[in-house]
């Protein structure tokens, strides 16, 4: 018996198409909630600096919505379900928009079910898609998942005090200036104007001033604001290719965009509601650049806030995270030399996009991991090489993060990957992951391989 | 030193530096009283002088150097100039000064456009579109107030990173020499001599050696280009595989002007005058890069007359005279290409 099924209308699966496809420029999995009314789609990048979410009301969004709580879970009656997905499995499958409007009519999309199995060893644990289609043409996709608990960021909206609201026309016109390569977006407002600023932040010299990229301000009225209530002369600074991905998406609709926030290395929440669709973002601020890396003292308004220093407000992680967390067996043997590693690299500049490492703060947007700020230490991509070259490691770990499809992502920050082989311990079962025989070592080098005349 | 100035032509400034971005990344731009000069010289590949007046893309000119004819010399990124000037296609104005910010010199691009306000315009724009040209919305009243509900401008300001360069570091970058040419000819349209030379390179480069992706050998497509005194012009390539040329015909052959002829020669005396005489089976040939020659053919998006001037088995010029305004003196690109050996 299908634990959630829902029904897609054309409209709705492209729709759904593009939140995946939002989704997919902050994360390559997707985690998907289900509860007896809506649908979530979250996911987290991995710097964790970036958070998407996109909730899917139940009776306006889909033509047919239901989660029906199984019985048959240890822990009794199941009120939600969570799963992993790889997104571009998903965004593959629910291709039901096609570009070319002369040939929509030949394989244009009648509706889309879409059921998902769990079961106790009985049943496999599948996602399954099946597209109606023109002339009869039924497509069904039945993929795998991994049964975790997603990572959710918390914002608390009473300490951001400041508060703006834009049609997304506008700002797509405005993220239309942005040239590429620049890094940060800096908001800032002073005597009813506001400019955004895209730029980026590097010391050159020589030559190389000539390879820095274009940086763009656009200056406007707050009166282009439907409201705007935010303190004079403050610094914001996002990650321009994160704010890029948002309006991407909330461009296409017709809607406005709201914004909050406090103030620098607190983070900043970007809402925006379309038909039955409720998106949610949630941006780490860059600290104040000139002002070095020092902690801004929270002064007394803001200290009075629910939560004593802002660094508890910000703390995020959701309850069944925490949970997971309790019941977790000790970390695998693995992660030791893994930890040792970090440190030893933790002064080696991060070679990729946001943020820079000395204007980041301590505070946390996200649940606070036992390695402190190490979450933000620089990739090292041959490093990671090594790694993958380990295939037989043969711990549980690897077998997870197998079938979430984590090896197949090189850039995977150390964070990442010890958050990945953390859920995996969360596991509801273990039906869902690959046969062994999947993670075996090549039995022959690719320079032994010859071809028919050689 | 100081330079400011408006755009008066967004659109040609813009094709311009399409043009000149697909040819090289970064330009010498050499601006004074008269005259605004782009000069690329890569490595390997085309050169390009472009020098055009200073009234074919501005107005409200303003230049002050302490250098004669108040030369400023800069060095300048091209695809990100042309990536700004993007933001100003659909601009009501654009202007451009020579600043300095956070210690970096740019031109900053000022650029005012109008934006599609939030709230009712946002939709008004789409709505009007669709609706219905004979019913009742067809004189949509309209606030009296209009400038402050919908014509709200956005000031985007698109900083370029800059090198001002010494006088002295460009002093010894010239023009080169290139001997008197054979022949000389107005190109036919570049849209069709683009379509056919593309295609041609195509078909050299998929039929050469090693295949479509065989290394260095298969990386230069050599395009045969010659032309004659009588009006033809003829474009081939030679593979192991295939021959293939296409010629044009009744093609204008002009004048040389009379005010660059060096004075001491006999015009009779000249290459292209014996080349003519030689009648119309004599040619001057040079071998080119197939995908220079299709970069460079991107110039006829500005929509000038092109004539193509063959010094045979050495190099070929092309001489792009772009749209004047005002008929104020004509500007000219110039492209170099050298003769490839065999």
């Amino acid at each position: 018996m299908a634990l959630l099924s829902f029904t897609l209308s054309p409209e709705s699966l492209g729709k759904f198409h593009d939140a995946l496809v939002c989704l997919g420029k902050f994360s390559e999995v997707v985690c998907i909630e289900a509860v007896h009314d809506k649908l979530i789609l979250t996911a987290l990048n991995s710097s964790k600096s970036a958070y998407a979410s996109f909730t899917f009301l139940g009776n306006k969004f889909f033509n047919k919505y239901h989660f029906r709580g199984s019985t048959s879970n240890k822990n009794g009656s199941r009120d939600k379900f969570n799963c992993k997905i790889y997104n571009k499995a998903l965004v593959s499958v629910f291709k039901g928009r096609v570009l070319d409007p002369t040939r929509e009519k030949d394989i244009g999309v009648e509706k889309c079910d879409v059921s998902i199995e769990d079961g106790d060893g009985k049943v496999k644990s599948r996602f399954i898609v099946k597209t109606m289609c023109r002339h009869g043409v039924l497509k069904s996709y039945r993929l795998t998942f991994e049964a975790v608990a997603p990572m959710h960021a918390l914002f608390v909206k009473e300490s951001a005090y400041n508060y703006w609201k834009i049609s997304s026309k506008t700002l797509r016109e405005f993220v239309e200036h942005f040239g590429p390569g620049t890094e940060q977006l800096d908001v800032y407002s002073e005597e009813g104007r506001v400019s955004f600023t895209s730029y980026t932040e590097k010391i050159m010299s020589g030559n190389e001033i000539l390879k820095q990229p274009l940086q763009t301000t656009i200056a406007i009225d707050t009166v282009e604001f439907s409201k705007f209530t935010v303190e004079e002369k403050l610094h914001i600074v996002i990650s321009v290719k994160d704010f890029k991905s948002i309006i991407g998406h909330a461009g296409i609709n017709n809607t406005e965009v709201s914004a909050r926030y406090s103030h620098p290395s607190s983070p900043m929440q970007i809402t925006y509601i379309v038909e039955g669709i409720q998106s949610e973002f949630i941006l780490m601020t860059i600290g104040e650049s000139r002002a070095g890396s020092a902690t801004p003292v929270p002064n007394g308004s803001r200290a009075s806030s629910k939560r004593p220093a802002p660094r508890q407000a910000l703390e995020a992680a959701s309850s069944s995270i925490r949970a997971a967390n309790m019941v977790m067996p000790p970390p695998p043997a693995s992660a030791a030399p893994n930890v040792h590693r970090e440190a030893s690299k933790s002064k080696v500049v991060r070679p990729s996009p946001p943020p820079p490492q000395p204007s980041i703060q301590p505070d946390a947007l996200f649940f606070p991991d036992p390695d402190g700020d190490r979450r933000w230490d620089p990739v090292d991509f041959d490093e990671e090489e090594d790694e993958m070259l380990l295939w037989d490691a043969g711990s549980d770990t690897d077998v997870g993060r197998v079938n979430s499809g984590q090896r197949l992502k090189n850039t995977e920050s150390q964070n990442q990957r010890s958050f990945a082989s953390n859920i995996v311990s969360a596991q509801y079962g273990a039906d869902d992951l690959l046969p062994p025989t999947q993670i075996l070592a090549p039995t022959q080098r690719i320079s032994e391989v010859h071809g028919m005349f050689d | 030193m100081r330079f400011k100035t408006s755009v008066r032509n967004i659109q040609t400034f813009s094709k311009l530096t399409a043009s000149l971005s697909s040819l090289g990344k970064v330009a010498w731009v050499r601006l004074d009283d008269d005259i605004v000069r782009f000069t690329i010289i890569p490595e390997t590949g085309t050169q390009v002088w472009a020098s055009l007046s200073v009234e074919s893309i501005f107005e409200d000119y303003t230049i002050q150097s302490a250098a004669p004819n108040n030369t400023i010399n800069l060095e300048l990124p091209l695809p990100p100039l042309h990536r700004a000037l993007k933001s100003a296609l659909n601009a009501s104005s654009a202007s451009i000064r020579l600043t300095k910010k956070d210690g970096i010199p740019v031109l900053s691009l000022t650029i005012i456009t109008n934006t599609i306000s939030s709230g009712n315009s946002a939709n008004g724009f789409l709505n009007n579109a669709n609706s219905d040209p004979f019913g009742d919305n067809v004189f949509r009243e309209e606030n009296l107030d209009a400038n402050t509900g919908r014509d709200r401008e956005a000031i985007v300001t698109q900083d370029i990173p800059v090198r001002v360069l010494t006088a002295d570091s460009v002093e010894g970058i010239h023009e080169p020499r290139v001997r008197e040419p054979d022949a000389h000819i107005m190109l036919p349209s570049l849209m069709q001599l683009k379509a056919i030379s593309d295609r041609f390179t195509k078909l050299a480069l998929s039929t050469a050696p090693g295949g479509t992706r065989g290394g260095s050998a298969a990386s230069t497509s050599k395009l045969e280009l010659a032309a004659n005194m009588h009006g033809s012009l003829k474009l081939s390539i030679s593979t192991d595989a295939l021959n293939i040329s296409s010629v044009w015909t009744g093609l204008n052959n002009p004048e040389l002007d009379p005010r660059q002829a060096i004075d001491d020669e006999d015009p009779a005396e000249h290459p292209s005058a014996k080349l003519k005489a030689a009648g119309p089976d004599a040619w001057s040939t040079v071998r080119i890069d197939g995908r220079d020659w299709g970069r460079v053919l991107s110039v006829g998006r500005l929509g000038g007359r092109v004539v193509a001037c063959f010094s045979n088995e050495h190099a070929l010029i092309l001489y792009v005279y772009l749209p004047s305004y005002d008929n104020a003196d004509e500007s000219v690109l110039t492209v170099r290409f050298s003769n490839l050996r065999m």
